[in-house]
């Protein structure tokens, strides 16, 4: 099938997390080989179609700073555009758009294929070999045999695939996505390689016929009359953009979904895998929620050319049967014909906390893992942690330090930390409230947080880094003009302030201060004090300069925390630290931390029980361990009694 | 004090007891070279070196062979010692001579003065202390009165941890309430209502332990008893006399005004101020009445007050007006000069209920008067509903205290995520107190707060 049988990084899966690992990788100079199931499905988008959201518009603007191209394929291949939150203030407005499904598929697939270094081969992988505990390669089936494959470095995006089991009412069938088989054995090798295994559950809704919706009894929902793209980059929104629609449950559909129950694998107890409690199916909902008599619907396109919809919010692995039955009590949908029913599937992942902070396995060296094998769930998610497993791959293989992103940085650090530090009980999905700094971590200085990254590691071009550096010299240019001058009242400016309707000035103020008024835009300070040409910034350095001022008291607060926690992190906690000898702690924490071995203080207290004075016993027994054998030169003070 | 510059491998020393002179004054020496030092300047009768475990009585000498004076030494051999190292107590006498020319020599011998709480910042590194063991300490240090002594011995770590952490999680609730309406937008929530309730609840949970440790003498402007009556009734002969009895008590303190006089005084183990009014209701002209103004000022603000009379003259009219004036308010009649043969017991409209009989210059029933004085201000006695915080606890839930009403105020008003980051802030200062992070800062108060110079 190939030639080449050794190369340097291995990519297992091709959903968003292996794309972005293997076009990470390849970008990145070195061979690479993206191992697929079906390299038909290449960047399919298995449940809603769409990209971004709140929180996961961040992470999708993060990918793209860094150099990934999850946000470039979403704007080529967008068909509705939408900020939200934007009633509230903007420091957590997000960006999502409704995607053509078989447009974004087909032109990842695309650049994927077309890519110099990246080699693509249809098989299952089975087996990982090893060389004491370093990775040697993996051993790939096909029909026509096996081969081992050598590598350096090893990417595992195996998604729902490993051990993929699905549920559609009573009937169950082995396989990771509808119609595809699952990855069997790898659990296995896994598990004899020492990692833990979790078994988590995700679902999707049944596809709808679009010619068979009557869209007039329902609730027309455009994009955004302005779309703003996701990629910084040179990108362009060109496919037409058309409509979702709303609707809503009622009490009937509810009553089928209840008389039906006893038919579901969730209720019967047939599914052992944890789901996500923000994304419930809709039986979760009607049995949990019992006093809330209807359940939003909201129907995209899946694709311009395709008949298919997604109900978005009746997620559900009733039998087929029932599934018809429900959604035909839908207004709009009396003559519905489903395309496809909605499944549940439960899979294998590992637990995270076995892994580093680059994705790399902490007890098999060149072992990286990234996406819903990581527990996570979510195509954002997935693709930031790929973009992020496929550079830390790269950079082993050239033996070069990691790129280890800090949660004060980034939603991706955010999700990182929480990972391997915290674990997870369910599918982790990325929420603004995650994110402590968020403040600070915005869709709009994504590019200015974490360009330099994406260039350091060779994936953003010294032009394009240019351009980011620019834009932030722009900004700070403009932000120090503000603080430095001062708008001096007369008439004039007291009457345009009164049809802004903004308070009269009582004195001299300067337009940084002005600008910290709710109700007040850059471009009404521009009205207000004419800027100097040469300070004049277009729309994206204006909103993030906007934000930055109009936040400012709580960004101070942020960035003092930050350096708190950043010293917290350097505070390493050397690696034979015998617990049962610190003072102070109780032994149950003794056991907790002698477990997980936190490197760092900041590591130490994420374990939960870590009392503030358990971490100061642990400070100082750290301290006291580093300032033995240092010898004493303070001068004598004789005049401090 | 940078504290993470001092070496923890110096030899130190300080003087453990009071202002000198005094009868014995107690040097701390403490640190690796704390016996060779020893071994050096002192000596016991016999010529031999101290005992390197208790006490030995000897003569303390400088490097030239001069006596300094005759001590008392007890050696503590590591880690059996406050600080866990080797730790030498000289007892001299109390005399400044004496002192600083022993302090001279330990320089000499390579040891340096103890930087203001050093001994307990080093009990902490050799695991001898836990830095809430060395917050008590200091409040202890801080204690005036016999009450507080009870409070922070009863102090459980754990109780208060768990009220705060009731607290947090209202805070937890708040702030899903705020988070679910940033991340969850097509949702539609209703936040205002059921924030504001649980603010209500958080507001109240934390101005309770606040207050209760406003109780604390050391947290609180002490309780007023004042002494009231006509002029030439024998005020401030009581008031010396009562000093007088628990003279032993007293500290000296200024505290003279205009022409109320105060002084502090302990009775049934709390601290009060016995305020002396010269005479209440004496002229007419500016200055007086700005005394009498200032003396019901004192009154009204009194938590119990002593009405004296002229036993030989009964009550005048100015009595009976402060009677009405301030009759409501706990008070004893203090019927004085039963001395005299000119005296007799108050009549039914005079009131004979709590009343004494008196004499402040002959001592009569002085004994008495403080027995009924400490019965009748045991209620006022600081009630402690729950247990108490230690300062760096009660600085956080008073910052807290500030965000939740600025929550309140505010809600509503801010976007959601605004009100969330605020709310993010407090919940750490709230953990600050019943676990995780934030833990330098706590140490940095801990030393900065508190000089614990032992």
């Amino acid at each position: 099938m190939f030639h080449v049988k050794q190369f340097d990084v291995v990519v297992v899966g091709a959903g968003h997390a292996g794309c972005e690992a293997a076009l990470a990788a390849s970008r990145m100079g070195l061979s690479t080989l993206l191992v697929t199931l079906d390299s038909k499905k290449i960047a399919e988008m298995s449940c809603n179609p769409s990209i971004g959201g709140v929180g996961k518009g961040q992470l999708v603007k993060e990918i793209d700073a860094l150099g990934g191209e999850m946000g470039k394929n979403a704007d080529f291949t967008g068909i509705q555009f939408k900020r939200l939150n934007t009633r509230k203030g903007s420091a957590v407005q997000s960006s999502r758009c409704q995607s053509d499904k078989h447009k974004y598929a087909k032109r990842m697939a695309g650049l994927i294929l077309d890519q110099p270094n990246v080699s693509v081969v249809e098989g299952e992988v089975k087996n990982i070999s090893v060389d004491g505990a370093r990775v040697r390669g993996v051993e790939v089936f096909w029909e026509a045999g096996s081969a081992e494959v050598l590598c350096k470095s090893l990417v595992l995006t195996t998604g729902t695939f490993m051990q993929g089991l699905m549920h559609c009412g009573e009937i169950k069938s082995a396989g990771g996505r509808f119609g595809e088989k699952a990855s069997l054995g790898l659990s296995d090798c896994l598990r004899k390689q020492g990692f833990s295994l979790l078994r988590l559950k995700t679902g999707t809704p049944p596809r709808l016929i679009r010619s068979s919706i009557d869209f007039a009894q329902m609730e027309e929902q455009t994009g955004d009359r302005n779309p703003r793209k996701f990629s910084v980059w040179n990108t362009r929104i060109v496919l037409p953009q058309v409509s979702c629609f709303l609707t809503h449950t009622n009490q009937q559909t509810h009553k089928i979904i209840r008389d039906n129950l006893h038919r579901s694998p969730l209720f019967g107890g047939e599914i052992k895998g944890i789901g996500p409690r923000y994304c419930p199916s809709i039986e979760d909902k009607v049995v949990k929620f019992p006093q809330k008599d209807r359940h939003q619907i909201f129907f995209e396109p899946e694709s311009l050319d395709s008949d298919w919809v997604y109900p978005n919010g009746i997620s559900t692995s009733l039998p087929s049967d029932v599934q018809e039955a429900f959604v035909k009590t839908i207004p709009g949908c009396q003559n519905v014909v489903l395309a496809r029913p909605g499944y549940a599937v439960e899979y294998d992942c590992i637990d995270p906390r076995q892994l580093e902070r680059n994705f790399e396995a902490k007890n098999l060296s060149g072992v990286f893992f990234a996406g819903q094998i990581n527990g996570t769930s979510g195509y954002e998610e997935a693709a930031a942690q790929g973009l992020v497993a496929g550079i830390n791959a790269a950079l082993s293989v050239r033996c070069m330090p990691p790129l280890i992103l800090s949660r004060t940085e980034s939603y991706i650090g955010v999700m990182i930390d929480d990972l391997v530090t915290l674990g997870v009980s369910e599918p982790y999905r990325m929420f603004t409230s995650r994110a402590e700094f968020r403040l600070s971590l915005r869709e709009d200085n994504a590019d200015i947080r974490l360009s330099e990254h994406g260039y350091r590691v060779g994936l953003l071009k010294r032009e394009d880094f240019a351009q980011v550096k620019q834009r932030k010299y722009k900004i700070e240019c403009l932000g120090r003009y503000l603080r430095e001058t001062q708008l001096i009242p007369n008439e004039g400016i007291q009457k345009q302030l009164d049809r802004l309707g903004s308070p009269q000035l009582s004195g001299p103020q300067s337009l940084n201060q002005l600008l910290k008024r709710p109700e007040l835009g850059l471009n009404n300070i521009s009205q207000l004090a004419a800027l100097p040409g040469e300070l004049q910034v277009d729309e994206m350095c204006a909103e993030t300069l906007e934000l930055e001022v109009k936040y400012e008291g709580y960004i101070e607060i942020q960035k003092q925390e930050i350096i708190r926690l950043q010293k917290m992190q350097q505070l390493s906690i050397p690696n034979g630290v015998e617990y049962s000898k610190i003072a102070g702690l109780s032994t149950e924490l003794r056991e907790k931390l002698s477990t997980a071995r936190p490197k760092t203080l900041a590591d130490a207290a994420n374990i939960s029980g870590v009392t503030p004075s358990a971490l100061s016993a642990l400070l100082y027994h750290v301290k006291k361990k580093k300032g033995q054998g240092k010898k004493g030169s303070r001068p004598v003070t004789p005049s401090a009694i | 004090m940078r504290r993470p510059n001092l070496d923890s491998t110096d030899t130190i020393f300080a003087l453990a007891t009071g202002s000198l002179p005094s009868a014995i004054a107690v040097e701390k020496l403490a640190g690796q070279k704390a016996q060779q030092i020893a071994e050096k300047i002192f000596r016991r009768k016999d010529g031999a070196p101290h005992k390197r475990n208790g006490v030995s009585l000897g003569t303390l000498y400088d490097l030239d062979n001069n006596k300094i004076d005759q001590a008392l030494l007890l050696s503590f051999v590591s880690p059996h010692s406050f600080t866990g190292e080797d730790t030498i107590e000289f007892h001299c006498h109390g005399s400044l001579a004496i002192i600083a020319k022993l302090e001279d020599v330990l320089v000499q011998l390579g040891a340096r003065p103890a930087e203001k709480g050093e001994f307990s910042y080093r009990a902490l590194l050799n695991g001898k202390l836990l830095p809430n063991e060395i917050e008590s300490l200091g409040d202890l240090f801080l204690a005036e009165q016999a009450a507080d002594l009870e409070a922070i011995y009863g102090r459980k770590d754990d109780s208060l941890v768990l009220e705060v952490g009731r607290i947090r999680d209202v805070c937890i609730q708040l702030q899903a309430l705020f988070e679910s309406s940033v991340d969850f937008p097509e949702e539609q929530t209703g936040v205002t209502n059921e924030a504001a309730h649980c603010l209500d609840r958080a507001i109240h949970g934390c101005s309770s332990i606040i207050q209760r440790y406003s109780a604390f003498s050391w947290g609180s402007t002490v309780p007023r008893i004042v002494i009231a009556g006509s002029p030439n009734v024998g005020k401030s002969s009581l008031f010396n006399a009562l000093l007088c009895r628990y003279r032993s008590l007293v500290h000296e303190r200024p505290g003279t005004t205009r022409d109320v006089v105060e002084e502090d005084i302990e009775i049934s183990g709390r601290r009060w101020k016995l305020v002396d009014t010269a005479g209440l209701h004496e002229a007419n002209d500016g200055v007086e009445q700005e005394g009498i103004r200032l003396g019901e000022k004192y009154l009204s603000g009194s938590v119990f007050w002593l009405l004296v009379v002229d036993g030989t003259k009964g009550t005048t009219q100015a009595d009976v007006a402060l009677l009405e004036k301030f009759g409501q308010k706990p008070h004893l009649l203090v019927w004085n000069k039963c001395d005299l043969s000119d005296w007799t017991p108050p009549v039914e409209s005079e009131g004979t209920e709590n009343f004494l009989a008196v004499s402040a210059v002959a001592g009569t029933h002085l004994a008495e008067l403080s027995i009924m004085l400490g019965d009748l201000l045991k209620e006022y006695q600081p009630r402690h509903e729950g247990p108490l915080p230690m300062a760096t606890q009660r600085v956080r839930l008073e910052g807290a205290l500030e965000d939740f009403l600025w929550l309140k105020r505010n809600l509503g008003v801010e976007p959601p995520e605004i009100l969330a980051e605020r709310n993010r802030i407090l919940i750490g200062k709230l953990s600050g107190v019943t676990g995780e992070i934030q833990v330098e800062d706590v140490l940095d108060r801990i030393f900065r707060e508190f000089c614990i110079g032992k």
